[in-house]
């Protein structure tokens, strides 16, 4: 579903700050694959995500999802095939607009958009059911500003907003981070319970190493801009904390603490 | 003071008419600065640059429909450059807008040829369309204020369409408009575009109706069209889509009024860009005056 090869990104290249941020990326996910990606800061985790998203044109290499290559394509046209949510609780919702209307524009991702009121018919129906099984009272609050939501809310309802309009890649910038423990919580849960029912393939960054043990059926970690090691299956399933740690002498308090 | 009264009164019909001529110059701000958050100053060349296009192609025997239109196209384009130099550029746009109007003036002085053409005699659109049109006050306010109804209710339903919901998913958060398949470039390209279309529509209008287009005819045109923006914002508030729309309609009227007011009280006309200049720097300027007033008291303390 999604296929990196030979990734290599670098900022300001010749320069006294030149920066390696991804040097040979080989990444292959299968449909339906949930991938959690962690690393240290400056590994390249946000680089990789924006090369995958279109905010950023890798100096070599392929992008393709669902068997297309999109490496050409601008972040708003790849926005058909994906669904990102980011740590910033602010950057995916459009904070004076209604929930119903940020979620109408989700929804109008994939086609072509036309001179026609955008919610209309059952639509106030479908973005009830999508939001109802948050359990957060969203629902209720369709025509509530977004910006009178909470931090933890805005994120449930980007997260709804990325799987509107059936995406086949989604992107998950450590969604989780900028909330509260129980916030957090409750909308770890909720992407998971989606990604289950949706099948949908799931690109994860996480800071947090008890995330990436805990979720996902695939772990790539990556430092220095490489994939340092990857894990599936039941590899993947036998991982711990303290085995990784032990393993790679991660001595990233950041990463441990996080 | 009954003569003052008197003179107002007198003031008024014209007052509004204007207003609501105007209010599309606000309008043509309001859009930009509002809903796409591309602060935008192309409206001072783009008014004179539809009035002075309208005028030259009268005067060279078009029809004034044709002119009209022409004029409006012009308005975007001018608008679709300042926003250009921005996107291309990465030209801040308050800049990219002075560069454009700065330009426009030597651009209306070609188009026209000379810095002033005087239409009084020849055919206008306004008096084809409607028999005494620009001889009538009560003309023009019924058509200015149809025209006005007309367009808040377009832009109404307009910007809940699902167009209309691109344009402001970009002003109000262009990484979202972008994660959701936006195409940011062309939307600020074509908004831009459309809000100096009307201040270009103003101008043709303004023109034909006053009987002449010059070159000088945009000049403050910017500071009273921010200015009637923000009393109308400070009546009509801006919590919702139709709220934001009424704003300029409303605040021109407002603020030509009370330009009226102050002519029929005895201030010199030339005065009047200071006091609408120092009006707007008040307004803009009061939370900065605010926060020091109640920061003075902690101070004593």
């Amino acid at each position: 579903m999604l296929l990196l090869e030979g990734i290599r990104k670098t900022f300001n290249p010749g320069q006294p700050n030149e920066k390696v941020a991804l040097e040979r990326i080989e990444l292959s996910l299968e449909k339906g694959e949930f991938a959690v990606v962690i690393g240290s800061n400056g590994a390249g985790k946000s680089t990789l995500l924006n090369v995958v998203a279109g905010d950023l044109a890798p100096d070599a290499g392929r992008v393709a999802i669902g068997g297309a290559d999109v490496t050409a394509l601008p972040a708003h046209q790849r926005a058909r095939f994906i669904g990102r949510v980011f740590q910033d609780t602010g950057a995916c919702t459009a904070p004076g607009l209604s929930v119903e209307e940020n979620l109408a524009i989700a929804a109008g991702r994939a086609r072509t958009r036309r001179l026609v009121s955008a919610i209309r018919g059952t639509a106030r129906e479908r973005f009830r059911n999508v939001l109802a099984p948050l359990g957060l009272g969203l629902e209720e609050r369709l025509a509530a500003r977004v910006e009178l939501l909470s931090g933890g809310q805005r994120q449930a309802v980007s997260l709804v907003m990325a799987l509107l309009g059936e995406p086949k890649l989604l992107i998950l910038d450590e969604h989780t981070a900028a909330l509260d423990p129980r916030t957090a919580e409750i909308v770890m849960r909720a992407t998971v319970e989606a990604v289950e029912r949706t099948r949908i393939t799931t690109l994860m960054v996480t800071h947090n190493m008890h995330q990436a043990i805990a979720y996902g059926d695939r772990l790539v970690m990556l430092h220095e801009g490489r994939v340092l090691f990857q894990a599936t299956g039941a590899e993947k399933r036998a991982l711990t904390v303290e085995a990784l740690v032990e393993r790679f002498g991660i001595v990233d308090d950041e990463l441990l603490l996080a | 003071m009954a003569e003052f009264f008197a003179a107002f009164w007198n003031l008024v019909p014209v007052t509004i008419s204007h207003g609501l001529l105007y209010a599309l110059v606000a309008l043509g701000i309001m859009i930009p600065f509002r809903l796409l958050n591309f602060p935008d100053l192309t409206s001072e060349g783009a008014f004179p640059l539809g009035g002075c296009v309208c005028a030259a192609l009268i005067a060279a025997a078009v029809h004034p429909l044709v002119a009209m239109l022409a004029a409006v196209v012009a308005g975007f384009g001018a608008g679709c450059v300042t926003a250009g130099i921005h996107l291309r550029l990465r030209i801040n746009t308050l800049l990219a807008g002075i560069l454009v109007v700065t330009m426009l003036w030597s651009v209306n002085l070609r188009v026209m040829g000379k810095s002033n053409i005087p239409l009084f005699s020849l055919p206008n659109a306004f008096d084809q369309a409607w028999r005494g049109f620009t001889a009538s006050h009560g003309a023009q306010i019924v058509f200015w204020v149809a025209l006005s109804a007309a367009l808040v209710v377009v832009l109404r339903w307009f910007l809940r369409t699902e167009v209309g919901l691109m344009v402001r998913a970009v002003g109000a958060n262009d990484t979202m408009a972008r994660a959701n398949g936006v195409n940011v470039a062309h939307v600020t390209l074509l908004g831009v575009g459309a809000a100096n279309a009307f201040s270009a529509f103003a101008g043709a209008s303004l023109a034909q109706i006053q009987g002449y287009a010059d070159v000088a005819m945009g000049f403050g045109m910017l500071i009273s069209g921010l200015a009637a923006l923000i009393i109308g914002e400070a009546i009509t508030g801006r919590e919702s889509v139709l709220r934001q729309i009424l704003a300029p309609f409303v605040g021109a009227v407002v603020y030509y009024l009370v330009v009226a007011l102050g002519l029929a009280a005895g201030v010199h006309p030339s005065d009047l860009k200071l006091v609408t200049g120092l009006f707007v720097l008040g307004t803009l300027g009061l939370p900065a005056f605010r926060r020091t007033v109640v920061r003075e008291p902690k101070l004593r303390a």
